[in-house]
């Protein structure tokens, strides 16, 4: 039918919204109380035993969506993880809040997990860690500073959960955990103490990045990413795996030094009150504004859960380098002069509930806007997120304000990689083998012949996998193998308080009756007379207005009474489900001819 | 619209559309109003009404594609209250465009304001009057065809077509002269020609803004034509266009090219048959029964040598490559190297369902072109850059942005703006907004006063209003599901008859909490028990209250979902 859309949400915004905003916030106190018990004890026996000596790679989640990214190598007794994110919900899991990485592989192996790394703060790298880490025995995890303090306040919304095993390491350290040496490397990206990992193995390295772009000027790298990769220079590199998530666009993404330059003109130029939404994951950025407004004597008021909280990430981190005076608390803006005032707020996907969508709506509490107020929205759209964002663009506009959008001026760009920046850093890395991740399937795809182009691997070193694919580096790393078997692969979602795999039926009735609403009709026999108790009953919501449509509820009565009559009439035996079937059957068709809707009927027989 | 559902007519509750009594001052003066009632806070629904002396004058009367917002509805249709109210003045349809978001709605308002002759470019009405057929409403209006600039006396309206383009089928602008100035409407504002407006300096302009945010060059016909020639010569494999059903200047291209390159033309696709055959009816299309070939057929053709068209309807474009994707179709399947064509509007599209269709069709090896829609459709919408050179050259006293959402209409006047205008020679509209315009073209105001706008949709076979209860219960279903718990309660000994059924769906997997089940119906056992203990009379909507106050928060404590829970007490 139509698009039925749950908003999908931006990487950090939406997971902190949910954390922080939901009406059932107090649930997060309690401990999930439904394990999904679908599905068999053991699921991985099919996958034929690592052969010693080969390398396996799974990637767990990540390669079919943005999000949920988890990837694990694993090679004789060892198993490392590289990340353990969450994906948000979208049109096609209606109501469920995240979906993770599907972990049964590990929770069979737990005994070779040597340990987690994370690439780096973003909740599709974190957000799964407090529900995962139970899974598979809690095995220590190894990240940058500033990745760990975000690790360290998400755990905290967890407080029934054992405490994590953390080790804090740096860019250039490395670690040997059973049979692999693991090496760290700096990566751009819009968050602080981004890294990429090389794993040593006999073969060669295998590179998995993480998220990246580059910092260039106009197409030329900076000095600083040259020295990054050069480290790449003296390598022999067997395996490279690198985010795909906008591949599909051409050239070189905006340079930061152009969006900075654009957003410092804005700070320095608007005559009003300014007021910036951005991702809050772009932590960077908010860095930046911080400082500038800084710069020209304004005042910063940070609005937005999720906004605070990486702001008092990046103050623990002692990024932070601003007077304390510098950001002023929201109560106190009616204070300053409105040319002073800098507000930073989350909500640029058009969340209702979040900072900017609350302005847009007329009820937030402090800001009211006025054709005096310039807001610049320093971020791109979300896919599937087009119709909200439009709503909360006009319901700004409509109060007056001048708005800066990202599509007319360059005031954002994105942390991931476009074509030509991947190919320069696949040249730098020179893999013999590459792996597409991060990313749809398209994305993925598109990728892969980016690295065929741009140094010629032949079309059988890379594998577009998906998501449990399994792969193994064979004969001493001269081959990489795709396995005919895979790893578990169901969808493991976060609904409410269950965690579990996710029933298709309960999906398919959530995305039925959400737009075409419920019938129930309750029917009451009479066990002794064997004949219809009463007149059904009728309990009808979504469907439509029935105040005005007794004339067809008559109709559905009239039409029950027949069927249960005729039934009890011809079949002594009393075969409640052919009955059920048919009365959905009559009922269903009913509805539809006199409506054109298709409610999902519900009968529900009684005998007494 | 989905055809499989078994339409016998539209019902149209017009008593819920007219039941309001709305008080708007009559007009006078011999004051021009005009009142946008749909378009002008959406993509989509276009309609602008036009009164003077005894006459209005309604310009279009387009859909808007369903959204997030209207869960499960077909279109929303414009609120066409006003008209109802002043049924009697409505001397005539002028349809612009035959893009849904004009006509779209045609065939559901025309009824209801007694059938006034629609004017309109050949192929525009003929594919309108295909919709009647198609919906099995009855059509009782006369049409006439604009195919050449033209003046018309529509009511007291004198009407001048113009702008009657041979490229684009579809488009036509107008002009209506009044004694003291000129109002000039127009959906195709890359077109339309200025030099053929009456000369005046008094000037409104009423205009489209649907690419305002598309910054820079806007295509041309020979790039457009160049783009759909080097994809269809390409000979991998079968080309399929997943778009463009609602462009005829496209398909006819396209059938074009097919020829040119000796290809055979499948046509799966309802409304691109119909927009063809729309087209053969008026002449625009000759005879392409030799390239035409029925899908059966497929398989003596070699692959490379066939294009098809299989686009779904408009704002559902896709819906037939699912069908295709899920091989449901049985004469063809995707197969690597084959050519899959689609474009997106940022707007109108919801691109992470664009996503989802690309991912699967590059599983089946096809080679994916996804176009932005300004990229390859030609538009008849102007962007940014030429809509500021249409003003420029225009110079109107007046402006009223229409078809856009309130964001496009603002920056669409910053363009007015530029060139001078000032600020109360602008209108922005809601919907609904009666404006009113000088005889003397001195002024126009805002009266502050409102037609009814509340939005009106068609769901399933009926037109109505849309309530409010019946879309947040389609929200909450469709995130948390239903919970019914169905007691007996036995009158004679006033006591429960038997353990609450319960019934859900959507909500939890049932199989993971029988526990939860368990406890369900002991807590409703207890809170009915005790309610059937403290009153000796059976007030069923106090029992329905306490037992829907305990059930919805014991669900939410341990499941942290909230669906829609019902009790249903029936007494025995």
């Amino acid at each position: 039918m139509n698009n039925k859309k749950i908003i999908t949400a931006p990487r950090a915004e939406q997971a902190n919204k949910m954390i922080n905003h939901k009406p059932r916030k107090d649930k997060k106190m309690v401990q999930p109380v439904f394990e999904s018990k679908m599905g068999n004890p053991d699921e991985t026996s099919h996958i034929p035993p690592l052969k010693d000596g080969d390398i396996r790679i799974i990637h767990l989640g990540g390669l079919e969506e943005i999000g949920r990214n988890m990837s694990l190598v694993e090679y004789k007794d060892t198993i490392i993880i590289i990340d353990c994110g969450i994906q948000f919900s979208e049109q096609s899991t209606p109501g469920i809040d995240f979906i993770l990485p599907n972990t049964k592989y590990l929770e069979e192996r737990k005994h070779k997990i040597k340990g987690m790394f994370i690439t780096h703060g973003h909740l599709d790298h974190i957000g799964a860690i407090p529900y995962i880490m139970p899974r598979i025995g809690n095995p220590n995890i190894y990240a940058r500073n500033f990745t760990q303090l975000m690790i360290r306040k998400r755990h905290e919304e967890f407080p029934y959960l054992e405490p994590l095993k953390i080790n804090i390491i740096e860019k250039g350290g490395s670690v040997t955990m059973g049979d692999l040496k693991v090496n760290f490397f700096g990566v751009s990206h819009a968050i602080p103490d981004s890294m990429g990992i090389i794993v040593e193995t006999p073969y060669g390295d295998i590179v998995h990045t993480g998220d990246l772009r580059l910092d260039h000027i106009d197409g030329i790298p900076s000095e600083r990413e040259i020295k990054q990769y050069s480290i790449f220079d003296n390598r022999k590199v067997l395996l490279l795996m690198t985010d795909s998530t906008n591949c599909e666009n051409p050239g070189f993404s905006i340079s930061d030094s152009v969006v900075y330059n654009n957003i410092e003109n804005a700070i320095r130029d608007t005559p009003g009150r300014l007021i910036i939404s951005t991702f809050s994951s772009q932590v960077e950025r908010m860095l930046f504004m911080l400082k500038i407004a800084e710069k020209y004597g304004k005042k910063v008021v940070v609005e937005g859960r999720s906004m605070k909280t990486n702001v008092e990430v990046a103050r623990l981190a002692e990024l932070l380098d601003v007077k304390p005076d510098t950001m002023i608390p929201i109560e106190s803006i009616e204070s300053y002069p409105p040319n002073k005032l800098i507000l930073l707020v989350t909500g640029a996907q058009g969340e209702d509930f979040a900072a900017l969508g609350r302005i847009g709506l007329k009820n937030h509490k402090y800001i009211k806007l006025s054709r005096f107020d310039t807001i610049l929205m320093s971020s791109s759209i979300v896919p599937g997120n087009e119709r909200p964002v439009q709503k909360l663009k006009d319901n700004l506009s409509r109060q007056g304000a001048h708005l800066i959008h990202y599509r007319t001026s360059d005031i954002h760009s994105s942390g991931h990689a476009n074509a030509d920046e991947l190919a320069w850093i696949h040249k730098k890395i020179n893999p013999k083998f590459f792996i597409p991740v991060h990313g749809y399937h398209y994305l993925l795809t598109v990728h892969s012949q980016i690295a065929q182009n741009t140094l010629g691997i032949p079309k059988e070193n890379v594998v577009v996998p998906d998501n449990g694919t399994v792969m193994e580096i064979r004969e001493n790393g001269t081959k990489l193998v795709t396995l005919s078997e895979s790893a578990p692969r169901e969808l493991l979602v976060v609904d409410g308080t269950t965690v579990g795999k996710v029933s298709d039926v309960i999906l398919k009735d959530r995305q039925n009756i959400g737009d075409e609403g419920v019938f129930a009709v309750i029917i009451i026999i009479d066990g002794a007379s064997n004949r219809l108790k009463k007149s059904p009953d009728i309990s009808s919501r979504g469907f439509i207005y029935l105040k005005e449509s007794q004339e067809l509820l008559m109709d559905v009565r009239e039409n029950i009474k027949n069927t249960v009559n005729n039934y009890l009439d011809n079949n002594k035996s009393n075969n409640i489900d052919s009955l059920r079937n048919e009365v959905k059957h009559n009922v269903s068709n009913l509805l539809l001819d006199a409506t054109g809707k298709k409610p999902l009927v519900i009968p529900i027989i009684i005998t007494i | 619209m989905n055809k499989n559902k078994n339409y016998k007519g539209f019902k149209t509750n017009s008593e819920l559309i007219s039941r309001k009594e709305s008080y708007i001052t009559p007009l006078k003066d011999d004051n021009i109003r005009i009142i946008n009632l749909g378009g002008t806070e959406e993509c989509g629904k276009n309609m602008t009404a036009i009164e003077w002396r005894d006459s209005i004058l309604v310009i279009n009367a387009g859909v808007q594609f369903s959204s997030s917002a209207t869960p499960g509805v077909d279109y929303v249709i414009p609120n066409i209250k006003y008209l109802e109210d002043n049924i009697s003045k409505v001397k005539g349809l002028i349809v612009t465009s035959s893009n849904l978001e004009y006509s779209g709605s045609v065939p559901f308002v025309l009824n209801m304001i007694n059938s006034p002759r629609v004017y309109g470019r050949l192929y525009t009405n003929t594919l309108i009057n295909k919709r009647f057929e198609e919906l099995r409403i009855e059509n009782k209006s006369e049409f006439v065809p604009i195919e050449e600039e033209m003046s018309i006396k529509i009511g007291d309206f004198d009407v001048k077509f113009i702008s009657i383009n041979k490229m684009l089928a579809d488009t036509l602008s107008l002009e209506i002269s009044t004694p003291n100035g000129t109002i000039v409407y127009t959906s195709d504002t890359k077109n339309l020609d200025t030099n053929s407006l009456t000369s005046s300096n008094n000037k409104l302009f009423i205009a489209e803004s649907m690419n305002i945010e598309n910054v820079g060059s806007e295509i041309s016909y020979k790039s457009v034509e160049d783009k759909l020639s080097k994809i269809i010569i390409s000979d991998t494999g079968t080309i399929l266009f997943a778009t463009f059903a609602n462009n005829i200047y496209h398909l006819l291209k396209i059938v074009e090219l097919c020829r040119k390159a000796n290809k055979k033309l499948i046509i799966t696709s309802n409304s691109c048959k119909s927009a063809l055959e729309s087209a053969q009816e008026i002449g625009l299309l000759g005879d392409i029964k030799d390239i035409v070939i029925d899908i059966k057929d497929y398989k003596n053709f070699k692959r490379n040598q066939v294009v098809m068209l299989i686009s779904g309807s408009e704002g559902r474009e896709f819906d037939n490559l699912y069908k295709i994707l899920q091989n449901s179709n049985d004469y063809y399947k995707i197969t690597d190297g084959d050519h899959v064509v689609m474009a997106t509007h940022p707007i109108i599209h919801n691109q992470r369902t664009a996503q989802t269709t690309k991912d699967e069709l590059s599983r089946l090896g096809a080679i994916i072109h996804h176009f932005k829609y300004s990229d390859i459709l030609y538009s008849p919408s102007a962007g940014h850059d030429e809509l500021g050179t249409l003003h420029a050259k225009l110079m109107p006293k007046f402006f009223i942005p229409v078809s856009g959402c309130h964001y496009m209409l603002r920056v669409h006047s910053d363009i007015e703006r530029k060139i001078g205008a000032p600020e109360n020679h602008i209108v922005i509209p809601d919907n609904g907004m009666i404006i009113e315009l000088r005889p003397d073209f001195s002024r126009i105001t805002n009266t502050r006063e409102k037609s009814e706008s509340e939005i009106v949709v068609v769901d399933g076979n009926k037109i109505g209003k849309l309530h409010n209860v019946v879309i947040k219960d389609r929200e909450t279903l469709g995130a948390q599901g239903i919970f019914f718990a169905i007691i007996l309660i036995d009158m004679k000994n006033h006591k429960l008859k038997k353990a609450p059924d319960i019934a859900t769906r959507g909500f939890v997997f049932l199989n993971d909490s029988q526990d939860l089940i368990t406890n369900v119906k002991t807590i409703i056992t207890e809170t009915a028990n005790s309610y059937l203990n403290k009153n000796r009379h059976i007030e069923i909507d106090d029992l329905k209250a306490d037992l829907q106050g305990v059930l919805q928060k014991y669900l939410l404590q341990k499941t942290a979902k909230d669906p829609v829970a019902i009790p249903l007490i029936i007494k025995v």
